[in-house]
Parts: C-alpha cells; structure tokens; sequence
C-alpha cells in the first residue's frame, strides 16, 4: 500500500529580523497507512516544525524552501492557503500538548467537534451531533451524550485531551499528528490516553505522526523512530533496531542521560555537555560534533550523510557506535 | 546502593537507633478554604491538600516525594520551608518545630531551609543582573560585608558551574540549565542545610537535565546538603533519592527505597504508577503485564472515605470504604497504607 505522507527534502526556514533559523534543513520521512513514526528530539531540534510544516500552519516568518510533502501522493507545498483548508481535517489533523490553550473556553466541547464536521461535511445538525457523540465514545469519553453539553473547563486535562483527538478524528483524516500529546499530563493519565490513540490507530487504520522529547513514549508505542537534531534526521530505524543497536552518538548520548527507572543506576548519568547549536549559523560538519565524545577533525569539517548502511537503518555518523573503531580521542574523553 | 555517593549516613529515618532525623514531619495537615461570594466570602468547604503524612529525613540523606497532580507533594514542600504554614501538625527541623513559631521567629531560621523551583524562566526576577539576584538573600539576612558578599557570588558561580562574568548578565540571556544553575546557586547562597527542590529538571531537555542532577548530587557531597525532592516523574526520583515517599490526594501511602517503590511495591497505587512509566526499551515496554490506574484522581474537596485510592483500586473490597488503612511495615524502612497489600506484611515492626 502507498504511503499516506512521504516528505523528500524538506527544508523549512523562519524569517526573523536579523537572521534566518534553518530549523528544519532537508528531512525526508514516510508513513504508511496503519502505522505509527516517532519523531524524538530536544526542544529547537526541529520536530514540532515538521509537524507544522505537513499542516502548513508555520509561525510568522515560517516558509517552506525546498521539498515536497506528499499526502496520499499529493504535494501539499504549492496548494493555497484555501485548498490546504479542505486537506486539514480530512486527510490531515493534528493534536497539541496543552488541550486548555487549544480548545475555545466559551464553546461547549460537542459545538466545537461539531463544527470541524459541519465546515468539511454536508450534515444537519442531528447527523453532526451524532457523529459528535459516536467519536466522543471512540475516544473513551464516559457518557458522551452528556459531555457534550460541557465546557472545557468542567473537564480535567484527560478528559480535555480527549475532546481534542476527537475533534481531530471528527472528519476521518489519514494522518493524525500528534505532538507531545501528553506531555502535559500525569504519568497515569498518559498510559490512557496513549492507549487511545494506539487503539484508533489500529482500528481506523490511521497513520500516526508521534512527536515527543520521551524515549520511553517512543518505545512503548511507536513501529518506527525517527531521530531529530537540529534540523536533521540523524538516524532512523524501526523501534527494536533502534534501541537495542542505536548507533548515532546524539541518540547514545541521549538515552544514557535519561535515569532509567528499572536500573540501579549508582554512577553518574552522563550528561551532554554544551547546548544544541544556533541554527541561524548552523555549523559545518556533523552538527553534533560540538558536544560528541567521539569527535575527531573530519566530524567538524565534513557533514556526515543519512545512509541506510543496514537494511532499513539509516544513520549519519562517521564514527557510529558498535561499528568498527572507536576513535582514539574518545578514550580520552571518556575519562 | 553501596556506591550511592549521595549519602554520608546511612537512612535510618523509622527505627531510630539513636540519630536524630534534620527533618521530622508528624501528622502534617493542610486544608485550603473553598469560599463563596465576593464580599462575605462564606466558607463552604475545604481542599484537602495534605492530610495527615509523617515522614523524616536524616542528615545527608535524599526523600524523595513523588504522586500525580494534587497529591499535595508540592504543599508538602512549601510547608517545610515555611513559604505556608500548615493547619495541623509539626515540622521540626534540627530539633526546633517551626510549625507553631510565629514568622518572626521563622525568619532567622530560613537561612537552613532553602527552595530551589521548578520553572527556570519564572523563578528569576528578569529585572535584576546574576549578582543582584545571587547577594538578595545574603542581604535580607545582612550576612557579611558588600565585599565578602561579592566573594560569596563569586563563589557560588564557580561552584553550580558558571563564569564568573555570569554576574553581570540578565537572565534571559541565559538557557533554561544556566537558569537552573542560577537557582540552584540562589538556594545555597546562605550555606543551607536542607534545600527542597520542586520538579529541579521538569522544565528542562532531556540532556540538561543529567548535567542539573549531577550537579545536585556534587554539591550534596560537598556541602552535606540534606534534600527533598519532589517530582512527577518517578525516574529522576529514584535515581537521586535513598528513600522515597509516595503521595496519594493528600496521604502518603507508601514509603521505602527505590528498590523497594519499584521491585517490591506493597500499595497498588505505587504499583500502578510504576507500571504508567514508559521505560525506554521496546522489550519491556510492550511485555508489561501490570496495569497503569484506570480512572482520574478525584477532588480534594470531598475526597472518597476510607483509602482515598479505593475509586480507582482493581483490589478495593468494602472494607476499603470503611477504615482508613494505617501505614504498616513490610520491611526494614519500607511502609505501606493498604487492607489488601500486594505482598504480606512485616509480622512485628522491626
């Protein structure tokens, strides 16, 4: 079966007044119908701005520079802002972190899911209030027929982040984005909604964009990984590969930061050191080298390219982990 | 454990074998008034906030303290620092119980107790330069001279890892670790004893967040800092905590080491948490057997009678709905407030 989004060298820059943010810089990403990417990254590593790219809802001074955005096998980069009115919602739909600031306080929650169906759809308002109610119920909202009737703030953060996967299912779309969409909510509450979504993955046969900053989210719920840093992909792999050979250094790195609850971890984590770099003067190089243990000369001179060095493992890294040598300057950094 | 460079003392918090806790938490209560009107203000009920929790902390040591929203961790630790006085109940620290001293009597005491919070970007007044911001508290408790004062700047600055020209800048100029560099450097200004540190790394990325904790753990060392530390994220508790107390709205229900939270926990409640933490390994992640909590915590206001985690408990029987279940030992330093404990208890307190 095709792929429902296929992104071919994706380049999205933001204007502002003095310099240009390469924030995402020549991505390419596909997801079938049915499945589920993770998109992992820190916060400026360009994740969200891919979201925002395929929606076409870029902040001021955001444009699209180079690439294409296929849905279903269209180009969505030239379409206008009226033609991407009608790909929104029905091929395409996405859901926020905080559902307090995404969701109208003066709308009860029913209207609100009612009007994305009554904007894309021809329906009455008995065929609206019906689908309103069946999606509420997809979502495991306890008495939709009810609820329907509240406002956003009688509902608690679960409850609300609910309402907006349904507003967001309300129109049947293909390519649900997710991001960080649980990142406001407590670990209990997380697993349900996670859940939810896993759960309308499978039975609607949806494509599932799932951007978050969490490993562990990632590898509970995505099929495959893509990850992020700043502006590029620096290896992606399917889940299992990825975290039991990740062999970019920046995903190394990372998950040996993270505290692990289901290890006794009496040594020091390590820890980064320095901060991602300034895309407005991107570095030469890998864009990792500044802060990589393994740094040697041709890491800060030559921009290591994403190749599927193994079978359906793409990585870019000139000294990627468990393959060949470790670099001699590595032992010295490492003590 | 054996390597855990936390802890100069070993925990020896419930038993007591003749070391005084620095912290000791009895019977801690606070209810917040729910009003009505806007000029009488009649009092029509009241949040629970905390109800009852006794825990302590000995010197050197970590607690950590951990539960989902509103468990009232957070209420917990402002009362410590006595930023809120609560409605009932002690908190004596290094053996004087600030609980009933008035706030006159509190202040000269705040130099030991320090917080350190968890928003970088809000805790920092933007208005004021690093030095203004890091010499305040040397100056309401008008230690040392403007001179030595500036030492003690300098001083800190070296010590959470920052330059020395770090004084003379803004705080926007600075990322969201610096910030917490920042604050950390704040809490310790008045060479504290104890520091509170309310979610220290939640608002940070997740590889600043091993410099911060890391940090924290050096300066423990150092300065035989005594923490509390309160978080969502049962992780980062774990990894800097000896011992670790589990809130649920309002009570504490269960209480032992990271091992004994995660390996061996006695309340489903803890249980259940434990299973709602996404572990990054694809393998354990997807074999879990155990369920995260169904449900949502419920208010405060009129929280459930009896085990107030019996609305979302798989194990609730009507007992539970009944008596409210003490904490009971199932191990050396390991408590649990459960009728239907998932392991058996202790015969005798140990």
């Amino acid at each position: 079966m095709s792929n429902v989004l296929e992104i071919d060298d994706l380049k999205t820059h933001i204007r502002l007044s003095r310099s240009t943010v390469h924030a995402v810089d020549g991505i390419s990403l596909h997801i079938a119908p049915g499945e589920t990417l993770g998109l992992v990254g820190e916060s400026g590593s360009g994740k969200s701005m891919t979201g925002m790219s395929i929606m076409k809802l870029l902040p001021p001074g955001g444009h699209i520079v180079e690439g294409s955005i296929k849905l279903n096998g269209r180009d969505v980069v030239p379409l206008s802002e009226k033609e991407m009115r009608v790909v929104r919602g029905e091929v395409v739909a996405v859901i926020f972190q905080d559902p307090m600031t995404s969701l109208n306080p003066t709308m009860t929650i029913g209207n609100q899911i009612s009007e994305a169906l009554s904007i894309h759809r021809d329906v009455n308002a008995a065929e609206a209030r019906a689908r309103t109610i069946e999606v509420l119920g997809l979502v495991g909202m306890p008495r939709p027929a009810e609820r329907i009737n509240d406002y956003p703030h009688m509902l608690s953060g679960g409850l609300r982040q609910r309402c907006m996967i349904a507003m967001a299912l309300v129109c049947g779309p293909s390519l649900l984005i997710a991001d960080e969409p649980t990142t406001a909510l407590d670990v209990t509450i997380q697993s349900q909604i996670l859940d939810v979504l896993d759960g309308l993955r499978r039975e609607l046969h949806m494509a599932v964009l799932l951007i978050t900053h969490d490993m562990g989210v990632i590898a509970g719920r995505a099929d495959r990984v893509a990850v992020m840093y700043a502006g590029k992909i620096v290896e992606e792999a399917d889940t299992s590969t990825l975290f039991k050979r990740m062999r970019h250094r920046y995903t190394e790195a990372l998950v040996e930061a993270i505290p692990r609850l289901d290890q006794e971890t009496s040594a020091e984590l390590y820890s980064i050191p320095g901060l991602p770099p300034d895309l407005a003067n991107p570095p030469s190089g890998c864009r990792f080298a500044a802060r990589c243990r393994y740094d040697t000369e041709i890491c800060h001179t030559d921009e290591p390219a994403l190749v599927e060095h193994e079978p359906s493992h793409r990585y870019a890294c000139h000294h990627p982990a468990g393959v060949g040598a470790t670099p001699a300057s590595a032992e010295a950094a490492t003590v | 454990m054996t390597t855990m460079p936390l802890s100069t003392t070993p925990a020896e918090g419930l038993a007591g074998n003749g070391k005084a806790p620095y912290l000791d938490v009895r019977h801690l209560v606070k209810e917040f008034p729910v009003t009505k009107g806007a000029v009488l203000r009649r009092r029509i009920g009241s949040v629970h906030a905390v109800s009852d929790i006794t825990f302590s902390v000995m010197p050197g040591e970590t607690f950590g303290l951990v539960g989902e929203s509103g468990c009232g961790k957070t209420t917990t630790g402002r009362m410590i620092v006595a930023l809120e006085p609560p409605t009932s109940g002690s908190i004596v620290i290094a053996g004087e119980d600030i609980a009933t001293m008035s706030s006159r009597e509190v202040r000269p005491r705040r130099r030991h107790m320090q917080m350190m919070f968890q928003d970088p970007y809000a805790s920092l007044d933007p208005r004021m330069r690093v030095s203004t911001i890091l010499r305040e508290p040397l100056a309401i408790q008008r230690v040392g001279t403007r001179q030595s004062q500036t030492d003690r700047v300098v001083e800190l600055l070296n010590d959470v890892g920052l330059a020395r020209a770090a004084m003379d800048r803004y705080p926007h100029e600075f990322s969201g670790g610096q910030r917490q560099r920042i604050g950390l450097a704040r809490a310790l200004a008045l060479q504290p004893k104890l520091i509170v540190a309310d979610e220290p790394v939640s608002a940070l990325d997740v590889s600043i967040r091993s410099q911060i904790l890391n940090l924290m753990n050096r300066l423990q060392e150092k300065y035989k800092l005594t923490y509390v530390i309160i978080s969502h994220d049962l992780s980062v508790v774990k990894y800097m905590s000896d011992r670790i107390g589990v809130m649920y709205l309002g009570k504490m229900v269960e209480i032992g080491s990271g091992e004994d939270i995660y390996a061996r926990p006695a309340h489903p409640y803890t249980s259940g948490l434990v299973s709602a933490i996404p572990i990054p390994d694809p393998d354990i992640e997807r074999s879990k057997d155990a369920d995260a909590p169904k449900g949502e915590i419920p208010s405060a206001i009129n929280p459930p009678s009896g085990c107030r985690y019996r609305t979302r408990c798989p194990r609730a029987q009507s007992l539970c709905a009944e008596v409210e279940p003490p904490l009971r030992p199932f191990g050396p330093q390991h408590e649990a407030a459960c009728h239907y404990p998932l392991r058996p208890p202790s015969e005798i307190a140990a």
